[in-house]
C-alpha cells in the first residue's frame, strides 16, 4: 500500500471559451489518506467542481490543458487511457455523488435497479447478485429495502439522496467524492444524511472528498480541509486548524463570514469580488481584497509548509 | 395590541384546489393553515421553515399575489379583501419584494436605469427629474456607485451580489413601508451573504421599514431580525423574539431544527446528531391532531394525535402550538 491513498500534484485544468482560456484549476496539490474526509470549500467559481472533474476525469469538450499527476494508491492514473480509466478507476476505485444528483435518477427504472447497475457494469455480476448487494447497502444508508422496487418519483428528496449515496457505495470504492450532497435538502434531512455519511466513515473506514460552500456542514464529517481561491489552493490543514484558526487571510475572512447559531460573533464579509479566471492578476490572487497585503504580494507566493503540517499560500508565513 | 401595527394577519388560510381531469375536485393543498400575527412598523420578522412549509405562499399572499381562502390581511387597519382593483394597485406601492434569484427577477433586456424607472411609471411618477433623483438616491443607498456607470448596465453585466443590490434598489424605489424578502441570500456566496444582509438591515433601520424575511437558514436570521416564526406544515408552530427562541425554545420541532444546524467546529465529526426521523407531512392530507406528532419524541398518545393544539402563551410574547405547554385550565376534556 502506498503512503497516501490519493496524491494530487500540480494539477491543471484549463478550459477554452470564446473569451479566452479559463484557468479553472491552476496547479493544485494535496494528499488524502485512508479514512480521511477532506473538505474543499470556496466561493462559487473558484474551481471546486472543476477540481473534482479533473480528478475523476469527467471532462467537457472544451478542455484547453489538462496536466499534472493524480496518484491513486501508488499508481498515476493520469497515465491511463480513457478505457483503462473507465474500467479500472471510475466507480471501481472512486465514485461520485454529483450536485443535485438525486434529481437525475432515471424516472422509468426502479431505484434498486439503478443502485445495482454499477455492479453489473463494473464488476460483471448477475442481476440477482447485484440486487442482493443493493439490499445490503440500502440498509447501510437507511433506505428501507422495500423502497428498492419503487420509482424515483415515489421517493422523497432525502430518500433519493440516500439511494444516490448507496449507488456510490455499492462497488466499495476507495474514495467517494461528494459535490454539494446536501445543499438541495431541508435542514433536518440534511442532518440525517450527514449522520448516514458519518456512519459509513466510521463503519467502513471510507475516505471522502466533500465539496461545498457550506462550511458548517463539512465540519460534520471532515477531519481535514482545503480552502480554494481563484483556481488555487489557499490553505490546507487539519480540522482544528481549518475551522478554528485558519492562517491565510482569505480563509480567516471566509470563516468569519459563517453565521453561527449557538455562539455570538460579529459577522464579517469580504468586500470586492474574486478575480476573473480568464485573466487572473499577477502575484497573489487575493491581494486586491486583502487587508494584510504588503509589497511582496505583487509576486505570486509559493505554498509554505509550516511545522504543524498545514500548508499556506501566503507571503505572511514565509520563514526566515 | 400595539398602536403602530402596520400589517396584521388574521387566521389566514390559503388552500389551493387540486383538480383531476380539469374539472373533478381532488382535494386541497393547504399551503397556509391558520396563521395570525401583527407586524409593527420598523420590525424585522423572520419566517423560518423547510421547503413546502408555506412560508413563500404566506409572503406572496401578503403582497396581494394570491387571494386568501379565508381569514384576512389588514394593512394600516384596512382589509385587503375589501380593496377594489385600483386600490389594490395603490396598496402594492407600499410593498417591496426582494426575490430569491436576482438574475431571474431582473428583466434581461432592460438596463438598470429602465428597470428602476418602471415601477415609478406604473405607479404614476412621470416627472423625469423626480425619477432621476430617486434612482440616484436608491443606487447610492445600495452602494451601486458610481451611479452613472451602473445606469446603463444590463443584469448579466453585474455579479450576483450586485444583482441582488439592484433587486433591493427596485424594491426600495417606491419608498415602501414593508419589504418582503424571500430567501434574499440563498443563491449568493457565503462571503457576499453577510454584506447583503447588513445592507438590508441598514436600510430597514434608516427608513424604519417593516421587513418580512423568509428563509430556511436559522443561523443567519438571528443577526438580522427581532422576531422569529417557525413554520411547520403550513402552521406557525412557534413565535418568539430572537433571544427567547434561541435560548428558551419550546416546540419539539424547533428543538430538532436548532439541533440540526451545525456551527463550524471540528468536534462535530465525532458525534451523531439526534434528529427525528421522517419527512414533513403532505399538505393535502395532513395528519390529524398536531402535524408534528408522527415525528415528535414527546408526543402524548390520545391527545397530540387526536386534537390540534391551539396557541399557548407560556411567557409574554412567546407563542407555541404544542400540547406540552397547556396551562392548568387549558387541558381538553378527552
Amino acid at each position: 500500500m502506498a503512503e497516501h491513498l490519493l496524491e494530487v500534484k500540480d494539477l491543471y485544468l484549463y478550459f477554452r471559451t470564446t473569451k479566452g482560456v479559463v484557468q479553472a484549476v491552476d496547479g493544485v496539490s494535496f494528499t488524502l489518506d485512508r479514512n480521511d474526509a477532506l473538505a474543499v470549500i470556496g466561493e462559487s467559481g473558484c474551481g471546486k467542481t472543476s477540481l473534482v472533474r479533473a480528478i475523476l476525469r469527467l471532462l467537457p469538450r472544451n478542455v484547453h490543458a489538462y496536466k499534472g499527476s493524480v496518484i491513486l494508491d501508488g499508481i498515476d492514473i493520469m497515465k491511463y487511457s480513457e478505457e483503462q480509466f473507465r474500467t479500472k478507476v471510475r466507480w471501481r476505485r472512486m465514485s461520485f455523488v454529483a450536485q443535485a444528483a438525486m434529481n437525475a435518477l432515471n424516472p422509468v427504472l426502479r431505484v434498486g435497479m439503478q443502485m445495482a447497475e454499477p455492479l453489473i457494469i463494473h464488476h460483471r455480476l448477475s442481476k440477482n447478485e447485484a440486487m442482493a448487494q443493493a439490499v445490503e447497502v440500502s440498509r447501510m444508508v437507511g433506505l428501507p429495502p422495500d423502497f428498492l422496487s419503487r420509482y424515483a418519483f415515489e421517493l422523497s428528496g432525502g430518500m433519493r439522496q440516500r439511494a444516490i449515496i448507496a449507488m456510490a457505495l455499492i462497488t466499495k470504492p476507495d474514495l467517494i467524492v461528494l459535490d454539494e450532497p446536501t445543499s438541495a435538502l431541508d435542514m433536518l434531512t440534511q442532518a440525517n444524511i450527514m449522520n448516514v455519511l458519518k456512519g459509513i466513515k466510521r463503519d467502513l473506514q471510507q475516505s471522502f472528498i466533500f465539496i461545498t460552500h457550506d462550511v458548517a456542514t463539512t465540519s460534520e464529517l471532515c477531519n481535514r480541509g482545503v480552502v480554494m481561491y481563484a483556481g488555487q489552493i489557499a490553505e490546507v490543514g487539519n480540522a482544528h486548524q481549518f475551522y478554528l484558526e485558519p492562517f491565510h487571510p482569505y480563509a480567516q475572512k471566509l470563516m468569519a463570514s459563517v453565521p453561527t447559531l449557538h455562539q455570538d460573533k460579529e459577522l464579517e464579509f469580504i468586500p470586492g469580488q474574486p478575480p476573473s479566471l480568464l485573466n487572473p492578476p499577477e502575484g497573489c490572487r487575493f491581494a486586491a481584497r486583502c487587508e494584510k497585503r504588503f509589497e511582496k504580494c505583487d509576486q505570486e507566493p509559493p505554498v509554505f509548509e509550516l511545522e504543524d503540517g498545514r500548508r499556506v499560500k501566503c507571503w505572511l508565513y514565509e520563514r526566515g | 395590541m400595539q398602536d403602530n401595527v402596520l400589517l396584521s394577519v388574521r387566521d389566514l388560510h390559503i388552500w389551493f384546489e387540486l383538480r383531476r381531469w380539469v374539472f373533478a375536485h381532488a382535494g386541497y393543498v393547504r399551503a397556509v393553515d391558520g396563521v395570525s400575527f401583527d407586524l409593527p412598523q420598523g420590525e424585522a420578522l423572520a419566517i423560518v421553515g423547510e421547503s413546502g412549509s408555506g412560508k413563500t405562499t404566506l409572503a406572496r399572499t401578503i403582497l396581494g399575489l394570491y387571494k386568501p381562502t379565508s381569514g384576512d390581511i389588514l394593512f394600516e387597519g384596512k382589509s385587503l379583501s375589501a380593496l377594489k382593483k385600483r386600490e389594490l394597485h395603490a396598496y402594492r406601492a407600499n410593498l417591496g419584494y426582494v426575490q430569491q434569484d436576482p438574475y431571474g427577477a431582473l428583466p434581461p433586456f432592460l438596463s438598470l436605469g429602465s428597470i428602476l424607472a418602471e415601477p415609478m411609471r406604473i405607479h404614476g411618477i412621470h416627472d423625469r427629474e423626480e425619477q432621476n433623483r430617486r434612482i440616484n438616491d436608491v443606487l447610492q443607498e445600495v452602494k451601486l456607485t458610481p451611479v452613472n456607470d451602473f445606469l446603463t448596465k444590463f443584469p448579466h453585466m453585474l455579479s450576483g451580489g450586485q444583482q441582488q443590490r439592484a433587486v433591493i434598489a427596485r424594491a426600495m424605489i417606491l419608498q415602501p413601508k414593508l419589504i418582503a424578502a424571500d430567501e434574499p441570500v440563498s443563491m449568493l456566496d457565503a462571503s457576499v451573504r453577510v454584506e447583503i444582509l447588513k445592507l438590508l438591515r441598514r436600510i430597514q433601520e434608516s427608513h424604519n421599514l417593516a421587513v418580512i424575511y423568509i428563509t430556511h437558514d436559522l443561523s443567519t436570521v438571528r443577526y438580522f431580525s427581532e422576531r422569529i416564526f417557525i413554520m411547520y406544515a403550513a402552521k406557525t408552530v412557534e413565535k418568539a423574539p430572537v433571544d427567547l427562541l434561541l435560548n428558551n425554545h419550546l416546540h419539539p420541532y424547533t428543538d430538532a431544527l436548532l439541533a440540526a444546524i451545525p456551527d463550524p467546529d471540528p468536534k462535530n465529526a465525532e458525534t451523531f446528531r439526534d434528529i427525528p426521523p421522517g419527512e414533513p407531512p403532505s399538505l393535502v392530507n395532513p395528519p390529524t391532531g398536531c402535524r408534528f406528532h408522527p415525528r415528535c419524541p414527546h408526543a402524548i398518545e390520545g391527545l397530540c394525535d387526536v386534537k390540534e393544539p391551539p396557541e399557548f402563551e407560556p411567557e409574554p410574547g412567546h407563542f407555541v402550538e404544542c400540547w406540552l405547554y397547556r396551562g392548568e385550565g387549558d387541558a381538553p376534556t378527552a
